[in-house]
């Protein structure tokens, strides 16, 4: 019995994915696909010259690992220095009010509240700020990412509150400052040297996940995002999505190698996680 | 606990089972079938449409009047699946690769796609010989007949008919470009007014924008010419290319969407939108979507005009109730249905000449278009769609040498 729940488990967990990876790996080699012609590394060769890539790479690395420091920023801060406002209603209710909400959901909300023609911009308009809407700040589709990195900080520090707010208290935090303001060290000292680095490193694997998600996050970055630099999952379903059928190997090779690089990622975070446990 | 055990396993089988329970169907042998047969056969059997869900009009001349038409008259019952262009050629392969006969059992689809489901064979043909409505149909006329230079050949049916239009606001566009050779020196001096959507309509537009420079239509008919396109897409760059900064956002990004693109123009962040329909800026306004300000037309020399179709899958699993649907959707009560701006707006694909003389008589009693131009208006203005090479060149060419373009 446990067994053939067992079988249906690996099967959902890793034999779907693996069997989607090795279909994407016979796209990129020519095997797989509508127009597959045999066996042939062409793709794999082109791939020096698709510079586009490595600037969606760059650019998917900067906007996650803004917006997961951010978060994390706000969430540490909130939950070193405001644990007092932290168990007062209504803000524990209010953390979870982003959480409920589907990404694409705030994607849209800030599009219509930052966007050119956006409330915000409405209203400068009115006040006389500014001429026309067009001269409001690009905020969203912005060539720094702001759009996306607002909304993705948005969804993900109430997460990362709730997430640090549970580990302060399974650590017994409170104890520990007590000791050490009995020792001799200031408020400063004991967040940045004993609280800090406690929350972080037991918090690292799901901070890691996150920004691995935020990495292929792809609603937000479609409607907030720019054409150029693109995120990754906006980049390469553009190619997998193409008028040309002979655009799908290219497509297909990025999002291997992109599955495998990530997998790699988690690996090694889940190994450095478990040798440094606290 | 042994029940409860067995019930477990025969789910997960039927889990691992489920998809190769469907029938497979031999394409000849529903071919040789008589009208009669495929009639008697198509009867009382679902069929699943994948199409474009993007446009509440469409959908509702779907959901209001064709799902339910279709079950009175045969039973059928009709379901829409989203999805359009590469989606339908994927699905259609990897059902392929897995020995499946296909989910879908028949695609809303144009010239681009039609062009790549030849490619991997995935259309069931000829068809329209058989049905008797095609008969309304004048495939010589080769808007109609020939799709993006690729002859129809029986292999999709027509199901509307339609022209690239410009759409402004005429409260803050009182004088918009009336040709594409006015278009550069208005774009600079109207800064932030208008942008190219990088998708479907945006490329449409810029073929249009690439033939008017060329000056002679005729160098893209026929095959794929590199030289030509070289020659001619070069020059569209370096036009587009020199307005780039005046267009909304500096150029520094583009729509990815034309809803997008149609979401700015509502809001008035831009004054202008474009539609691969001449007649939706009516359905548009009176969705209350587009201000009443708003109208459209075709700049000069011309635009292009191409028809839209529906394609029947080769590995379709109700392909004779899939042609039964496809031939309603070609009928004149149909077709009268959808030309109604008020409806959907679509042009008929149907030779008026060959319909009776009341059923003509309906058709040019139809409301009138209020926003759009009248299609007597913008005969002469019309493009043939070129092969499907310049479409998929220009796109990859719009983003190396505009949008990535320093």
């Amino acid at each position: 019995m446990n067994r053939v729940i067992l079988s249906f488990y690996a099967l959902l967990i890793a034999g779907l994915p693996l069997a989607g990876l090795i279909n994407a790996l016979g796209y990129s080699v020519g095997i797989g696909g509508p127009l597959a012609t045999g066996f042939t590394t062409q793709y794999w060769q082109q791939l020096s010259t698709e510079t586009s890539l490595l600037v969606s790479l760059a650019f998917s690395l900067y906007v996650a690992i803004s917006s997961v420091g951010l978060a994390l920023l706000i969430a540490l801060a909130l939950v070193l220095n405001r644990q007092r406002m932290l168990r007062r209603w209504p803000f524990p209710a209010l953390l979870y009010v982003p959480l409920l909400f589907p990404s694409l959901v705030v994607a849209f909300y800030l599009f219509q509240l930052l966007s050119g023609s956006g409330w915000i911009s409405r209203m400068v308009v009115a006040l006389g700020l500014t001429q026309t809407p067009a001269d409001f700040p690009n905020l969203i589709q912005d060539g720094a990412g702001l759009g996306i990195i607002s909304a993705q900080v948005v969804m993900a520090f109430p997460l990362f509150t709730l997430l640090f707010d549970g580990l302060y208290t399974d650590a017994r935090l409170d104890e520990l400052r007590s000791l050490t303001r009995t020792l001799g060290a200031s408020e400063g000292q004991f967040n940045r040297k004993v609280a800090a680095p406690i929350l972080l490193r037991r918090a690292a694997p799901t901070l890691v996940l996150y920004a691995i998600a935020v990495l292929g996050a792809y609603d937000v970055p479609l409607l907030l995002g720019r054409n150029y630099p693109q995120m990754l999952s906006v980049f390469i379903t553009a190619r997998l999505q193409r008028f040309d059928l002979a655009d799908l190997p290219m497509g297909y090779l990025i999002g291997f190698l992109l599955t495998v690089g990530l997998m790699i990622v988690i690996y090694r975070t889940t190994r450095w996680t478990q040798r440094h446990a606290l | 606990m042994h029940t409860y055990r067995r019930l477990l396993t025969n789910l997960f089988l039927l889990f691992l089972t489920a998809c190769s329970s469907a029938e497979q169907r031999d394409p000849a042998t529903v071919l040789s079938q008589s009208w009669a047969q495929i009639e008697a056969r198509g009867r009382n059997q679902p069929v699943t449409l994948m199409m474009w869900l993007g446009d509440p009009f469409i959908n509702d001349y779907m959901n209001k009047y064709v799902k339910p038409e279709v079950k009175k008259r045969y039973g059928i019952d009709l379901q829409t699946a989203a999805g359009q262009g590469t989606q339908v050629v994927q699905t259609l392969v990897a059902e392929r690769e897995a020995g499946q006969p296909s989910q879908i059992d028949m695609a809303w689809i144009n010239g681009e796609t039609f062009y790549q489901l030849r490619q991997i064979d995935g259309l069931l043909g000829p068809i329209t010989d058989k049905m008797p409505n095609a008969k309304l149909i004048d495939f010589t006329n080769p808007y109609i007949g020939t799709d993006f230079q690729q002859p129809v050949a029986g292999m999709e049916a027509p199901w509307g008919n339609v022209q690239l239009a410009i759409i402004y606001d005429g409260k803050t566009v009182p004088n918009p470009p009336r040709s594409f050779a006015e278009l550069p020196a208005y774009v600079k001096a109207h800064p932030g007014q208008l942008t190219i959507p990088n998708e479907f309509t945006g490329m449409t537009l810029l073929k249009s924008w690439m033939i008017a420079l060329a000056g002679n239509p005729k160098l893209f008919q026929g095959k794929f010419r590199e030289e030509v396109y070289l020659k001619w897409s070069t020059e569209l760059w370096k036009q587009v290319n020199a307005i780039k900064p005046y267009f909304w956002k500096q150029g520094t990004t583009f729509p990815e969407q034309l809803a997008t693109l149609h979401q700015l123009f509502a809001n008035g962040e831009v004054a202008f939108t474009f539609s691969d329909n001449d007649a939706e800026v009516d359905n548009k306004v009176n969705l209350g979507f587009f201000p009443k300000t708003a109208r459209a037309y075709v700049p000069a020399p011309g635009t292009i005009r191409n028809s839209h179709y529906l394609g029947i899958v080769k590995g379709a699993q109700h392909p004779e109730a899939a042609m039964l649907v496809v031939n309603f959707l070609m009928s004149p009560e149909a077709q009268l249905k959808k030309m109604d701006p008020n409806i959907w707006g679509d042009h008929t694909v149907l030779d008026l000449s060959r319909l009776t003389a009341g059923d003509r008589s309906k058709f040019e009693n139809l409301p009138t278009r209020r926003y759009a131009p009248k299609r007597a208006e913008i005969q002469h203005l019309a493009f043939q769609e070129p092969a499907p090479e310049y479409m998929t060149r220009l796109f990859k060419d719009f983003r190396t040498f505009v949008i990535e373009a320093k």
